[in-house]
């Protein structure tokens, strides 16, 4: 079996790693809108460690971003050597799975978030300002383009070694 | 035969790939190889976990030389050998 890796080893990788990069990148996520709020927030040294924490956080989400594109775009399902191997069929059929998954839970997602918003604006009750306003488009942004590839990350078994 | 079987509703279908390769001397890769698919793909279609579309089952059949309904079938299969030299019934 040819088991060489890519440049982010993602060919190869374990499901726990796979995991690990989905995991990576919604909590850099999470951790980078943390860290800009500290940004806007505070001044003198603290700015400045904030700033450098925004940047890794931005670094680690980059790097899982694209490992997970990659896993799903290039060079096809872990296990597989080939490239662009959309041609097979059953893992045509894993991915079409996990787009009809990623739509349902994103229309899930804009139905409640929609709601609330309704609800809240009828009621008066906390809206998101300007400053949530652009880490909330990042994350649909973030979400609509890493979903499918997290999904697959998430359930696809590791390679089994039985190629004889 | 199973109650699974006799459901039309039943979704699984038997082969007899594993057979079929190791009587040729083929390994999952050399099969996986002759038909453009992963390897790991002939594992599932092997295991009866993925069902292969009509064309994928055609050219399994064209590789193999047979037709389809001696590879793939929706009620098990008896082991070749007592299909070829049973002895009871006769």
């Amino acid at each position: 079996m040819d088991t060489h890796t890519t440049a982010f080893g993602i060919r190869a990788a374990t499901r726990p790693k796979r995991r690990l990069l989905v995991l990576g990148l919604y909590a850099s996520y999470v951790s980078g809108c943390v860290f800009a709020a500290g940004v806007r927030s505070s001044s003198g040294a603290a700015f400045y460690l904030q700033v450098a924490l925004l940047g890794a956080a931005f670094l680690v989400l980059s790097g899982c971003w694209l490992g997970l594109a990659t896993l799903l775009r290039e060079y096809g399902f872990p296990g597989d050597s080939r490239v662009f191997a959309s041609k097979d069929e059953r893992q045509t059929a894993v991915r079409h799975e996990a787009f009809v998954r990623s739509f349902q839970i994103l229309s899930t997602i804009v139905c409640v978030g929609s709601l609330c918003l309704m609800l809240a604006a009828d009621y008066g009750l906390w809206l998101p300002d300007r400053g949530f306003a652009k880490p909330l488009v990042f994350g649909a942004i973030l979400v609509c383009t890493s979903l499918p590839s997290s999904i697959i990350a998430w359930t696809e078994p590791d390679a089994p070694q039985d190629a004889l | 035969m199973s109650r699974k079987a006799e459901d039309p509703s039943h979704s699984q279908i038997y082969n007899r790939i594993p057979v079929l390769r190791s009587e040729r001397g083929l390994s999952r890769q050399d099969l996986a190889q002759a038909l453009d698919v992963s390897y790991q793909t002939i594992g599932y279609l092997e295991r009866g976990e993925f069902n292969p579309s009509l064309l994928l089952a055609f050219r399994l059949s064209e590789y193999f030389g047979i037709p389809v309904e001696a590879i793939f079938s929706r009620k098990p299969f008896q082991p070749m050998s007592v299909e070829l030299y049973s002895t009871k019934g006769e």
